[in-house]
């Protein structure tokens, strides 16, 4: 159920990049969802599908999916998938270091080559105040 | 193509973002961490199934601390009669009724604290909505995650729901008066399910109705609270000058100039993302 209000959010953020670089509307979005993000990309896709609207309306959905990789802390070794969290080799705690990620990559956007007016900066309030490239946050909530 | 033709058809131009599709949800949940860090606050994050016995924790956790400083905040989709138990029970509670959604986030939690007098406890227990699937991924600022887990659900509970249990910092197994009624139980393969799903496995296994193992679930709050100290600002991930769209001269009653007062030296500000880096877990704890 919560990938509506994911969805919802993906595209405020995709309206805000569009707005900053002056597309006229966004032809892919690339996703890149985890393993263990909590978020089942079929459900994903077809809330896309439900919520599509303005510059994305057309746009196309591309979900990247990212396997759950564990690896120890202590000596780097990796995990089978399903195994114990504890490292086979040292005993060490392990990490997720990959298989969170619930991350905007990038858009590719129509911008009208030919446009006259110039690219309009982008309204106040309307960008969530994060630069474009802040690499925030990347992932889940935790972790 | 068109550079050749002239046609004015649209250029594709690639844009970088990286961004979670959560960053807003994780900005305001830094803040609501601000908050409680600023005023010695443990947040815990409860989740677990619809039946779990969340709140019958919560009232045998209120019972054993007398009226103590524990307080708490249930969500649900309908209904305040969480917080109408818990109030019974003898806290402060206040429901955050969520409609249709099936988790809270760290916005819902922030307009609830408006209008909960949360800065005079020092655990305040933020019972989310019955879930195993959606609360793991949304931040609420709090400072541990634990879950509940009844002995009535199955021991696969966290192989099938490995996302909420790898961001577990505490597994309450609850119920366990029901355990000579439930002859397949099997307590080892529980555990070896939560190994498999929790990087720092550490269970509690009690009963809200007896009481058998509150004392070490009672132990745990007092270590969180110990581990999750006053801390300066600066210690924060929470960055004001971020530019999210809070506004901070509304009107809700925390004063944001006091972030600092009650910092004790060296105290060192962390948030859960971190904390378990700071206390060994142990797979045996709190087992028989």
């Amino acid at each position: 159920m919560h990938e509506v209000s994911l969805v919802q959010s993906l595209l405020a953020r995709v309206a805000s990049e569009a707005v900053r670089h002056g597309a006229r509307s966004v032809a892919k979005i690339h996703l890149r969802v985890g393993e263990l993000s909590g978020v089942e990309p079929a459900l994903l896709a077809s809330a896309f599908e439900l919520c599509r609207d303005g510059v994305a309306a057309a746009a196309e959905l591309v979900l990247t999916r990212e396997p759950a990789e564990w690896r120890c802390g202590r000596c780097g070794d990796g995990l089978p998938p399903g195994a114990r969290l504890c490292c086979a080799s040292c005993g060490g705690v392990v990490r997720l270091v990959g298989g969170d990620a619930l991350l905007l990559e990038r858009l590719e956007m129509e911008v009208a080559e030919a446009s006259p007016e110039p690219a309009p900066e982008p309204a106040p309030g309307q960008a969530t105040g994060a630069p474009a490239t802040s690499g925030m946050l990347g992932g889940a909530t935790t972790g | 193509m068109c550079e050749t033709c002239g046609c004015g058809d649209p250029e594709l131009v690639p844009v970088e973002v990286h961004e979670s599709l959560l960053a807003g949800n994780d900005r305001q949940a830094a803040h609501n961490r601000e908050h409680f860090r600023a005023r010695g606050v443990l947040a815990i994050n409860l989740m677990g199934s619809p039946g779990s016995g969340k709140t019958a924790l919560l009232e045998a956790t209120a019972r054993a601390r007398g009226r103590g400083r524990l307080g708490a905040m249930s969500g649900d989709l309908a209904t305040e009669r969480d917080a109408e138990r818990l109030r019974a029970a003898g806290i402060p509670a206040a429901a955050i009724t969520t409609g249709s959604a099936c988790h809270l986030d760290a916005e819902l939690v922030h307009h609830a604290l408006h209008r909960f007098p949360w800065q005079e406890l020092d655990t305040l227990v933020i019972e989310n909505v019955g879930n195993l699937v959606c609360p793991a991924i949304y931040d609420l600022g709090q400072a541990a995650n634990v879950v509940a887990l009844s002995v009535t659900e199955g021991e696969d509970k966290p192989l099938k729901y490995p996302v909420m249990f790898r961001k577990a910092d505490l597994v309450v197994l609850t119920k366990i008066d029901l355990l000579p009624h439930l002859p397949g139980f099997s307590l080892a393969a529980l555990e070896d399910a939560i190994a498999r799903t929790m990087p720092r496995p550490r269970v509690l296994a009690l009963s809200a109705t007896t009481g058998e193992g509150l004392t070490a679930w009672l132990d745990w709050l007092a270590e969180q609270r110990s581990l999750h100290p006053v801390g300066p600002a600066h210690e924060s991930a929470h960055d004001h000058s971020h530019g999210h769209e809070h506004d901070h001269s509304h009107g809700h009653g925390h004063d944001h100039s006091a972030v600092d007062d009650r910092a004790p030296e060296g105290a060192q500000g962390q948030g859960s993302h971190h904390s378990a880096d700071h206390h060994r877990h142990s797979a045996d704890g709190g087992h028989r």
